[in-house]
């Protein structure tokens, strides 16, 4: 998938393992080039992975910048946006996290200039990881608002992309509004071909703000998924939803409940009920492992 | 049989008139082009933010054909512009896509102005030294064959 954004090199080193097994791979200016598969760090040889940077592929100088004009279709100005946020995001749900010199003209950012590091994220689809979970946010023929936490890389958005699609097929026609900010939720590479969710409103690449108040109102949705949600930011948007009697599935950095506890803004959460269920996973029992399932009030209810 | 070898002769002035005014014809196309390239990517840039080639694409069916083989063809041979002038379209595309909206725009504005300039003084040199070397042809032509008689 990514044979026309690489150099020919690290393509050709990449197309020896295993797609599914592909979690990150790292470029930095002049440096070795580090793969993460399944939560373990290697470096990228020709033909395999390395456990030393011996005989390593480095990245020359100058290929990073190339490699995001390419990820912008040779048009930076239609990036930018997503530039200055520090990511790009790439067809199929790939997520490119960028590191460089930020630019900035009266205290207002413009872009990241001088690239130095690129970290590409790869999403993967496991179908029916989810399905464990539904005996827990299912009741009284309704679903229970749900907030899915874990630390990075642990499945929160493979786990969130099931729901979806275990919506998406139900009998009852949900009206489901999925708030891609980072397109990586509902564009999914799997293997051959970029596979689309039927049945989904999406809106993506738009802050939840936007999509919140907009997707409510025009929309009609009976469920709203998100990823990655900012209790600062994002509370009173998801507050608005769930008064408005749409159920809410979001996820959040968090590792554990003491983690979620002392996020600002968490308290009120709590104390309002928004959320009836926390979900806790861990790649402990592998990927999107639930490691325990919580009610409203951050009672233990259930693995 | 020397009248219809004349007639041919003629003809073939003719062709070249045709062929000499044509040149400027297309130069005059050209820039015609790029104005119109340059104000739809300069619209369409700020709006939906679509990249360079789909936008591009998006002009080729209002464009000359000439223009087309200039722009879109890789294995392009467009012996019929000159070097200067397809070396200036050029430069104008590699600097598309190097920054954000508001730089987009300003740097096509900058080429805007000069294509509007070159697609006038290519108006001018279509109408003036294109019409004279396309009589001058004819004419030289009609004495050759005059004097042929």
């Amino acid at each position: 998938m990514l044979d026309e954004i690489l150099p020919a090199k690290i393509a050709n080193a990449l197309d020896s393992i295993s797609y599914n097994k592909i979690c990150e791979l790292r470029l930095r200016n002049d440096s070795p080039i580090v793969v993460d598969c399944l939560g373990k760090r290697y470096f990228l040889g020709e033909d395999s992975l390395l456990e030393s940077n011996e005989n390593a592929l480095i990245l020359g100088k100058g290929v990073l910048s190339s490699i995001v004009q390419k990820l912008s279709n040779n048009s930076l100005y239609s990036i930018n946006d997503q530039l200055i946020d520090g990511y790009i995001s790439y067809l199929g749900g790939v997520r490119v996290g960028v590191c460089g010199e930020v630019v900035s003209v009266d205290g207002v950012l413009k872009t990241i200039k001088n690239i130095s590091s690129l970290n590409f994220r790869f999403p993967h689809y496991i179908k029916n990881c989810s399905l464990d979970l539904f005996s827990y946010i299912y009741a009284n023929g309704g679903f229970k608002s749900t907030l899915i936490a874990s630390p990075p890389g642990v499945g929160k958005t493979t786990y969130l992309r099931d729901i979806i699609y275990q919506l998406s097929k139900d009998d009852k026609l949900y009206n489901i509004l999925v708030v891609d900010e980072r397109q990586e939720l509902t564009s999914i590479y799997n293997k051959e071909s970029i596979i689309k969710f039927d049945n989904v409103d999406v809106y993506s690449n738009c802050s939840k703000k936007f999509a919140f108040n907009n997707g409510i109102r025009s929309m009609k949705p009976d469920i709203i998924i998100t990823d990655e949600i900012n209790i600062e930011k994002d509370i009173e948007d998801i507050e608005n939803a769930l008064t408005s009697g749409v159920v809410v599935f979001a996820s959040i950095h968090a590792s554990s409940v003491a983690d979620l506890k002392n996020k600002t803004g968490f308290k009120e959460i709590l104390s309002k009920k928004l959320f009836e269920r926390f979900v806790f996973l861990s790649n402990e029992g592998g990927v999107c492992h639930i490691a325990g399932v919580y009610n409203q009030n951050l009672q233990f209810i259930g693995v | 049989m020397k009248i219809f070898l004349l007639f041919l002769l003629f003809l073939f002035f003719i062709c070249v008139a045709i062929c000499v005014w044509f040149l400027y014809y297309i130069r005059f196309l050209l820039y015609k082009d790029m104005v119109y390239i340059s104000k739809y990517l300069k619209n369409n840039i700020s709006f939906n933010k679509k990249d360079i080639k789909t936008l591009l694409s998006e002009t080729s069916k209002n464009i000359s054909i000439f223009t087309r083989n200039l722009v879109f063809d890789e294995n392009r041979n467009v012996f019929y512009f000159k070097k200067s002038d397809i070396e200036y379209v050029n430069e104008f595309f590699d600097s598309l896509g190097k920054g954000d909206v508001s730089w987009e725009r300003n740097n096509i504005d900058f080429y805007l102005n000069t294509f509007e300039d070159m697609k006038q003084e290519s108006c001018d040199s279509l109408h003036k030294n294109g019409v004279v070397y396309f009589k001058l042809i004819l004419g030289l032509g009609l004495a050759l064959c005059v004097m042929l008689i």
